[in-house]
This record gives structure tokens, sequence and C-alpha cells, in this order.
């Protein structure tokens, strides 16, 4: 207990952020699959998306917003590097992915690929 | 969940600023195991003899669906985080983040202006400016000798 109290009291520098785990809504469309992740104090600038290997990886870093001239006098929360790991499965299109970055949510959908999507099957009456 | 209260020592020392620190990161254990709700945000808050300044974490809320409310040296900011994925609950894979209201007050050091309250809303941080009321500023006193 020691020790995390250590850690957070400290402010800490920029490189070397806590790294967390946002909270995430995973939705499945017929068409797509949305993720919806709490990322609050990243702007869509310092936000960051890669695909590697059938690998997503979402990651931002809070930007540092210590108000000069001040004096701290109580704090709840402090900045943190969130960053997430999904693996993909072969009936998503990585190359179809969209992300937006809203009020602190960033939101990215992935397009099923077409073999994956629902179908209607047409069903003939036998004659 | 412990609520943690503001306090009002102005003087440097807090004689239970450890015990606060330890009740904030077992709220934090509790809070992470249980899946973090929204009724009740995390805050910073800061002050110098003019202004206090004050951070709420609220991500992916409307600016339309905050209530900031002063009173003296009282504020209140209460809300509702909606979800605008109602109609895919049953397709949900993971739900992990809480929608609801939420509501906090917090007792400022001193009385603000509430016409000057300058409140933006940042990348789903709420960031409050409260500068001082005129009337609670520390005066000096000439002292005449006879």
């Amino acid at each position: 207990m020691n020790d995390i109290a250590t850690q957070t009291n400290r402010q800490p520098a920029q490189a070397d952020l806590p790294v967390v785990l946002p909270a995430v809504n995973l939705y499945e469309r017929d068409h797509e699959v949305v993720i919806v992740a709490d990322m609050p104090g990243v702007s869509d600038k310092s936000v960051d998306l890669t695909v590697e290997q059938q690998t997503l990886t979402i990651s931002g870093k809070v930007e540092a917003t210590e108000p000069a001239g001040y004096e701290l006098r109580y704090r709840e929360f402090a900045p943190v590097e969130y960053r997430r790991v999904f693996s993909l499965t072969s009936d998503l299109d990585a190359d179809s992915i969209k992300a937006v970055m809203k009020h602190g949510v960033l939101t990215v959908t992935l397009a099923k690929s077409e073999k994956a999507r629902p179908r209607k099957i047409a069903v003939s009456t036998a004659t | 969940m412990i609520r943690p209260m503001w306090n009002r020592w102005d003087w440097g020392f807090d004689p239970f600023a450890e015990l606060r620190q330890l009740e904030r990161h077992v709220n934090r254990v509790f809070r992470d195991v249980h899946g973090r709700g929204t009724d009740y945000p995390s805050m910073n808050f800061w002050s110098n003899e003019n202004e206090a300044y004050l951070e709420m974490e609220m991500p992916g809320v409307d600016q339309n669906d905050f209530e900031l409310t002063v009173a003296d040296d009282i504020v209140t900011i209460t809300g509702t985080r909606k979800d605008p994925y109602t109609a895919e609950q049953d397709t949900a894979h993971r739900q992990e983040r809480a929608f609801g209201s939420f509501s906090r007050t917090v007792q400022l050091p001193y009385a603000v202006e509430p016409d000057q309250v300058n409140a933006r809303y940042e990348h789903g941080v709420l960031r409050v400016k409260f500068p001082r009321r005129e009337s609670s500023k520390s005066k000096r006193i000439a002292i005449q000798a006879n």
C-alpha cells in the first residue's frame, strides 16, 4: 500500500505516465463492430491507433494541465496513459477502421468482411 | 463508498492527509473491481488567494447535460451521462462504461462571484474557474497610534 501511495503522490513525468485500461463497451452490429472507450483528458491529437497482425492497440496520453499559480488542495485523478489491446478476428476488415474522438470518448468502428455479414437466404418452395 | 470531504485547513499541514490518501487508494481499488460508476466523478481542486480552480473527469457528456450551481462557497455539479447505444444492449460483448446521473457538492475555501464563474468542457474534463468574491477577501487595516 505504501508503494502505491508514493507512486501516485509524486507528480508523474509526462514521459512515464502510469498506464491504465480505459473502460470499454463493445457492440456488434450486422455489418460492423464498435469499440467505445472512455479516455477523459485525451485529445483527438494525442490518441493513437495501431493495427498490426490482427491486433488493434488504442492508446492516448492525458496532457498535463496543471494550472500555474495555484496551490493543489485535493487530487482524485492524475494524468495517465490509456492503453488497451484487442485481438481482431479474421472476419473483420482492418482496412476499414474508422475512429472518432469526442468529449474524451474514443469510438472505433470496424467493418466485417463481406463473408462474415449476415445474408438472407431465399427459400424457395418445393414444387 | 467512503466519500471524502474537502479539508478547509488553509495552514498547509493536514494531520489527516495520509489517512485521506489511503482512503482514496482503497476507494480506487474497489472502484476498479466493481466497475467505474458515474455517480461520484473524480475531481481535482486548486486555489490561491483570488481564485479557485476545479477539474472533474466526466467523458462523453453533452455540455448541455451539465448543471453547475454556485451559492456563496458551495458548488454543486450535477448531470446525466446518456448512453447513445441503448438500442444495442443485446449485442454488447463488453459493457464497462457506466451511465446515469451524477452529483458532487464541494465547499470552496471562500465565497465566489457566481456571475464570473467560467466553465469549459474539454476532452471529457470539466474545468471551472471561480473568482473569489471581493467582500470575502481579507483586507489590511491600518493601525493608528496616538
